[in-house]
């Protein structure tokens, strides 16, 4: 028996409604001076139709038009793409923690003085930075019900501050930020602090680079970058497209045995967790690769259906790109602390920080990306910046082949990633003459 | 609609206030490898107040639209936080109010097709590319349209609503022979309407006959080299490399950056001129009026190698005692308009491609563009292609093209600018302060850039 909102569809045709309400509030502060308080909310509701071979999809964000948006979906639904896929009904969903009811109750001026303590950390350490800094609070509430007797919801926090700032003495534009963000509410950073001020202070000297291959140290954020095209050939869409490089190379051995990458999406209090994905399909903890080997393909239901295997709760469709992705990617790191993982690189590049790593040719597993912040290391010692220069790899061979050792520091983001830090050699380095 | 904005903004406890309510259909749909995969309509309602009160800004977004005098309330308790914060001091740059109802002229109006004959062009559009080669694997065709209308009210008297179209659509093939996979992709885009999408055929076989052959192509090899950019790359270089360090909120508050950006500065040769307009109305940063309600005039940026002006908003105009620009965007009523680009443009100058490629002993001919970003001093980018030039011939093609550059040394480097401006346009835009992508294009002719690093194969 369908429920009331699901009544009016044909009986050929199934159908999801996804509603989110968010509400935010931030204080941010741009070089030295107060910027913007936010103080905002936001709704949206998603209906997505699957019947007579298609499906479509419609969203609204005026509350009570989701009837409104159904009959959008299914005015779309004779144009929508080919699929022959059912809707999952009732499933066990993992309950998972991720609120602290003390995020959204920190006042606005609180906010403030947190980030006005953040920022007079860095004018006292340097005065000549023009220091950015805020901190912000996300309270998300999502429901997902079907047609076919899925009904789950939940609610998530997001705490989130960021330090940084910039420093221009004559043409040389020094600018880096770090963030810490989580489901909990903290109100201290001291190790935020000591990381912008230790960026700021070896940045001071711009050391020279010669073009050439280096080894080189990536730091959680830039392997990101480096990951990209790895994971884009786990996605069950490239898989059934003939367009992943590991279509017919799941369960060799192409990777290094020091890379193992999960998909970690139901982590207690991580702000990337979730219970079930936009299709209403449990999210789970798997592997993807294991020591080297890949092995667990990123499916929705499209492409599930398409393979012939079980979703894998990796749905995220009608976005700006649909189709499976990852929930939290989870590198398992190495042994040896990043103190020692300099000394072993030994002469090399730390790079913190890249501009156009995103961009490029995906399919080939290119990567490159100008270093917008790194750092030269000479004798296993960070001795100063390194400026207009880039660097570029090939994700699947210096995967494969070119793999120093991953750190035993990891650091996670809400955007969806738990890393360490990465040493590849042979990174091809290019520098403008300086 | 304008008398319950007023309505509203009459409760604000602030010294300024405005507010913004947007109503946007929106539709993609998405060709991906050899199958639809989305056709998605998404109307978004709602607005947003912002308000000024003794330097210090308040914010409140709201998605449904009658929450108006709420919304007002909150962003007036948020500037008031604002504006007890030491060091606050937000002052706006004087306009005279404007009352207009904006509709631009539209060839086709996306309202007018049907969504079947959308979905049906685009289908065939992704079965002619993957029709006219073995090699060809997959069409990605990302097509979006958004049909806006906007209005906006302040507590000084302005009034007015806009309507904006905006059409874009990227057509990729990807090619894959012995476990090779490459791509290439062309762009379309309008503020007039949908015309752009129409009689691509032969554009679209090019994009996949240059996608095969660059399965035959080696990756650059790491270097320096020459660069003559092709009139889309010039248009990403503009952007990217001085577009984004023109605009005037980074240097409002920051003393030090406004010294390095000065007034009077020479950044290039006498050849170089830039500048940035809402007035070329067919292109996607078409603007009559921006999101405070000032006029999108045309802003010489560059004149003959010297800086000249700077992107404004009606706060970095005040801070720097200078004259609005109409440059203030936002990306929807979520965000509050910031300093953004429209159509930016290197203005034409007097050199044949053929001219440019003769001058050069080892260099690069780049075309194409896939994206740039930049950190505000150094800048990079990715070309489509390219092909090498020896000795003043184009030679070899090659794939993966990386380039990078420092802002300040680059733009001297220019040193031949062409004849032959093109406007390009695409499904994209520019991204900043987590707003986009953000419509934004260009006019731009081939352009010279001498010793530009190239990142690749070493």
């Amino acid at each position: 028996m369908r429920s009331a909102f699901f009544r009016q569809l044909p009986e050929d045709v199934m159908a999801q409604l996804v509603s989110t309400r968010e509400s935010r509030t931030s204080v941010s502060l741009q070089s030295n001076e107060p910027e913007v308080t936010v103080d905002s909310e936001h709704t949206e509701s998603a209906v997505r139709v699957v019947g007579r071979g298609r499906v479509s999809a419609a969203a609204t964000t005026r509350s009570g038009d989701e009837e409104g948006a159904m009959r959008r979906a299914l005015g779309a639904l004779p144009y929508g793409s080919r699929a022959s896929y059912r809707l999952p009904g009732d499933a066990f969903c993992r309950r998972i923690s991720l609120t602290d009811e003390s995020v959204m109750n920190v006042a606005p001026e609180d906010m403030a003085e947190i980030v006005g303590d953040l920022a007079s950390s860095l004018r006292r350490f340097d005065p000549g930075i023009r220091v950015e800094a805020s901190v912000s609070r996300l309270s998300t509430n999502e429901t997902l019900v079907n047609s076919e007797g899925f009904r789950g919801s939940f609610a998530r926090t997001l705490w989130r501050a960021h330090l940084g700032g910039r420093r221009v003495e004559g043409d040389d534009m020094l600018r880096l930020a770090e963030a810490r963000d989580g489901c909990r509410f903290r109100d201290a950073y001291e190790d935020l602090k000591q990381e912008v001020r230790w960026e700021f202070e070896r940045a001071r000297d711009v050391i020279p680079v010669r073009p050439g291959r280096y080894a080189v140290i990536f730091a959680p954020a830039q392997v990101v970058f480096l990951l990209r095209p790895l994971v884009r050939g786990l996605k069950g869409n490239m898989i059934a497209d003939g367009l992943s490089p590991w279509g017919r190379k799941l369960g060799e051995t192409v990777l290094d045995p020091a890379v193992t990458l999960l998909d970690d999406g139901v982590a207690e209090m991580h702000p990337a967790s979730r219970p079930f994905d936009r299709e209403g399909v449990p999210v789970t903890r798997r592997e993807l690769i294991s020591a080297g080997v890949p092995r667990g393909a990123l499916l929705d239901l499209e492409s599930a259906q398409r393979l012939g295997k079980e979703p894998t709760g990796n749905g995220y469709p009608g976005g700006q790109t649909p189709g499976p992705r990852p929930n939290h990617l989870v590198l398992v790191r190495g042994n040896q602390p990043l103190s020692d993982l300099l000394r072993q690189v030994g002469d090399g590049l730390l790079i913190l920080a890249s501009i156009g790593a995103w961009a490029g040719n995906p399919f080939s597993g290119n990567v490159s990306g100008t270093i917008s912040l790194g750092y030269r290391i000479r004798k296993g010692e960070v001795i100063g910046r390194v400026k207009d220069c880039m660097f570029s790899l090939n994700a699947f061979d210096h995967f494969g082949s070119s793999l120093i050792d991953l750190s035993h520091e990891i650091k996670s983001s809400s955007s969806g990633y738990t890393f360490p830090y990465v040493a590849l050699d042979d990174v091809v380095i290019s520098s403008s003459p300086q | 609609m304008r008398t319950m904005m007023r309505r509203a903004l009459r409760g604000a406890k602030a010294d300024y206030c405005e507010l913004r309510l947007e109503r946007t259909d929106a539709l993609h749909i998405a060709h991906r490898g050899r199958a639809m995969e989305t056709v998605y309509p998404r109307q978004q309602y709602g607005g947003c107040a912002r308000a000024l009160h003794r330097g210090g800004w308040g914010f409140s977004a709201f998605s449904d639209g009658c929450e108006m005098t709420s919304a007002v309330r909150r962003a007036c308790a948020a500037a008031r936080i604002t504006g007890r914060l030491p060091g606050a001091r937000a002052i706006l740059a004087p306009v005279q109010p404007v009352e207009d109802d904006f509709v631009p002229d539209i060839a086709v109006h996306p309202r007018d097709v049907d969504m079947r004959d959308k979905a049906r062009l685009i289908e065939g559009y992704a079965g002619t590319m993957l029709g006219e080669f073995e090699e060809i694997v997959a069409a990605n065709i990302p097509y979006r349209e958004r049909d806006t209308e906007v209005y906006y009210a302040t507590t000084e008297g302005t009034s007015l609503r806009q309507e904006r179209i905006d059409v874009g659509c990227d057509f990729e093939a990807a090619a894959a022979r012995d476990g090779l996979t490459v791509s290439h992709k062309m762009g379309v885009g309008s503020s007039r309407g949908f015309a752009c999408m129409l009689n691509l055929e032969e554009n679209l076989r090019d994009t996949a006959r240059t996608a095969t052959h660059l399965l035959e192509a080696p990756p650059i090899r790491a270097g320096q080299y020459a660069v003559v950019c092709d009139p889309g790359l010039a248009g990403l270089f503009v952007h990217e490399a001085f577009g984004h360090l023109s605009e005037a909120d980074n240097a409002h508050r920051n003393p030090e950056l406004a010294r390095t950006m000065r007034s009077g500065r020479q950044l290039g040769r006498k050849i170089l001129s830039i500048y940035d307009t809402g007035e070329y109305f067919a292109d996607r940063g078409a603007l009559r009026f921006d999101d405070e309600g000032v006029p999108a005039r045309s802003t010489a940026l560059i004149e003959e190698g010297i800086l000249v002006g700077r992107l404004h908003s009606r706060e970095t105009a005040g801070r720097l005692g200078e004259t609005p620009t109409g440059n203030a965007r936002a990306l929807d009523y979520t965000h509050p308009p910031i300093c953004r680009m429209r159509s930016t443009c290197i203005a034409p100058g007097e050199t044949s491609l053929s001219d440019m490629v003769r001058g050069v002993e080892r260099g690069l001919y780049a075309i194409g563009s896939r994206g740039g970003q930049t950190n505000g001093e150094v800048f990079t980018f990715q070309a489509g292609y390219g092909y090498i030039i020896r000795d003043g011939q184009l030679a070899e093609l090659v794939r993966d093209v990386s380039l990078m550059g420092n802002v300040f040394t680059t733009l001297m480097q220019i040193d031949r600018v062409g004849c032959d401006p093109v406007s390009r346009n695409s499904s994209g835009g520019c991204g900043k302060a987590g707003q986009g992508p953000l419509p934004t294009s260009g006019v731009n002719p081939h352009i010279r850039i001498r010793d530009v690093t190239v990142g690749g194969a070493g």
